[in-house]
């Protein structure tokens, strides 16, 4: 073989052209169908979240599979899709970019519906809220106002409307040096650093901060509530109007059902 | 639901955490590991004989395109070539690229690159005169890497590229951020359920130390049975 050039500059021709008519073959396939083509064909519904956003979803060790109010909402779109699920559990800041590339087909994440975001992804009705954001600290601290975090240290979970609000409260404020604010991909991280000592507070969502004080042991206290009255809505990216309208339909049911309150009364 | 004890203080061992009790976890996340290391390495393995013989070509054709890829690969960090893998064949492709598939390009692709200069090295250690005389015997270039060169090269060459496999296993941990469940990432979720970093985060070193260990055990013995009595020694 390797003594015949003739011959095997015929067959790397041969191959490449394949590869690249394959490639333009599944590529067109994949432009042409619409969001809820691709997922009933691919027999799965990919989910993006970020675990440690707890009850919404987090990690449980006895099961080691990711699992909460999110996760069984997602459960309950994709068993009417006739199709399973697939978690991702990214950063919260990879999932915008993440469900706009479509390696997620959704995002169930405990995410605040904002004109921001509204501008590159497409959120569902919204199925949880109002919440607010909590001031969360150890047992021991004395912060229990929104004064009380000048000049500390804080951790956020990066992108998260509590990062928006640290950002343009305290930092642009001039009251927080951004240089003392960490900004984590997971929230379970923050908490992480909260116990460590590395950081003063957590700014995060309130149903959050306070489901983390009830399963800690009397490690840390929700010392005061900042009220920014967000709802949570499932997003898609723009592009899926279709998906969209079946989770708005989905959601709907869920209500009518009793279902959504029963998912409530499990996981608050 | 658990109720997690967490501990009050660094150190407080009040807390009733036993990572022993959840060794049950990373069975898979080692297995994932251990998928994205070994296609990784055969991968680069691949590229590295391709790419570390077309750097050494007579060929501009064949030279300059090796060499771009070598540097290109080799000066931009691996988490970035990651995410453009990830997204990028998602985006071109049309459909979600499985993060497990991507991992184990990027990984191969830039061990590729390291494993091509590992093969150009021992190429060019390999005294001229072996090529001249297997030439002179009738065969081309290629056959004499083939049958003459390769062969007492790639002896050479298995204590560098034994330290380039365990560089890839201890890579494949950035897998993680990119949703793959191996050991780092469940490691991070276990953390984040338990908050006990110490034992979490040594356990999960440890993992990968047997990985790494394993490895380097197997190398060195090929080393051994593949040595050439006389050949590159030292002792």
């Amino acid at each position: 073989m390797l003594g015949n050039k003739k011959g095997s500059l015929k067959i790397i021709g041969v191959i490449l052209v394949a590869a690249l008519l394959s490639t333009c073959f599944i590529g067109c396939l994949g432009a042409e169908k619409s969001a809820i083509d691709k997922i009933r064909s691919r027999g799965t519904l990919i989910i993006g979240t970020s675990s440690g956003f707890v009850p919404f979803e987090m990690f449980n060790a006895s099961s080691g599979q990711i699992e909460g109010f999110d996760i069984d909402i997602g459960r309950k779109i994709a068993d009417r899709l006739h199709v399973g699920i697939t978690i991702r559990d990214l950063g919260f800041n990879a999932l915008v970019g993440s469900v706009i590339v479509g390696t997620v087909d959704v995002i169930i994440a405990g995410m605040t519906i904002t004109p921001e975001r509204n501008q590159s992804i497409s959120f569902s009705n919204s199925y949880y809220g109002p919440a607010d954001q909590a001031i969360l600290v150890k047992s021991s601290s004395s912060i229990a106002s929104v004064e009380g975090l000048y000049g500390k240290k804080i951790a956020v979970n990066l992108a998260t409307t509590g990062d928006f609000w640290v950002d343009a409260e305290l930092v642009a404020a001039g009251h927080v040096s951004a240089s003392d604010v960490k900004r984590f991909p997971y929230a379970y991280t923050a908490i992480q650093d909260l116990l460590s000592g590395g950081v003063d507070a957590v700014i995060i969502d309130k149903p959050t901060a306070d489901k983390y004080v009830s399963l800690n042991a009397g490690a840390l206290k929700d010392s005061f509530t900042i009220v920014t009255n967000e709802y949570y809505g499932i997003a898609v990216r723009k592009s899926a109007g279709d998906l969209k309208d079946f989770i708005n339909v989905v959601l709907a049911d869920l209500v009518h059902s009793g279902e959504m309150q029963q998912l409530m009364d499990k996981w608050f | 639901m658990d109720v997690w004890s967490i501990p009050q203080a660094i150190g407080d061992t009040s807390s009733q955490f036993n990572i022993l009790e959840h060794v049950g976890l990373f069975f898979n996340p080692v297995i994932m590991t251990v998928l994205i290391s070994v296609f990784a390495i055969i991968l680069g393995f691949g590229l590295g004989i391709v790419g570390g013989l077309a750097r050494v070509s007579r060929l501009r054709l064949v030279r300059v395109p090796a060499t771009a890829y070598v540097d290109v690969v080799r000066g931009t960090p691996l988490l970035v070539q990651l995410f453009l893998w990830y997204f990028g064949l998602t985006i071109g492709l049309g459909v979600a690229m499985d993060p497990l598939v991507a991992s184990i390009i990027a990984v191969g692709v830039h061990s590729g690159a390291y494993q091509s200069e590992i093969v150009r090295g021992g190429v060019n250690s390999i005294p001229k005169g072996q090529e001249e005389a297997a030439r002179a015997t009738g065969m081309t270039h290629l056959q004499a890497m083939r049958f003459v060169i390769l062969p007492q090269a790639l002896r050479l060459i298995l204590p560098p590229l034994s330290n380039e496999f365990v560089i890839v296993i201890k890579d494949s941990s950035l897998a993680s951020v990119i949703a793959v469940v191996e050991i780092t990432a469940m490691a991070g979720q276990l953390n984040g359920t338990y908050f006990q970093p110490f034992e979490i985060f040594i356990f999960a070193a440890f993992l990968y130390l047997c990985l790494t260990y394993a490895t380097s055990f197997m190398m060195r013995a090929l080393e051994r049975k593949y040595h050439i009595p006389g050949y590159g020694d030292r002792r």
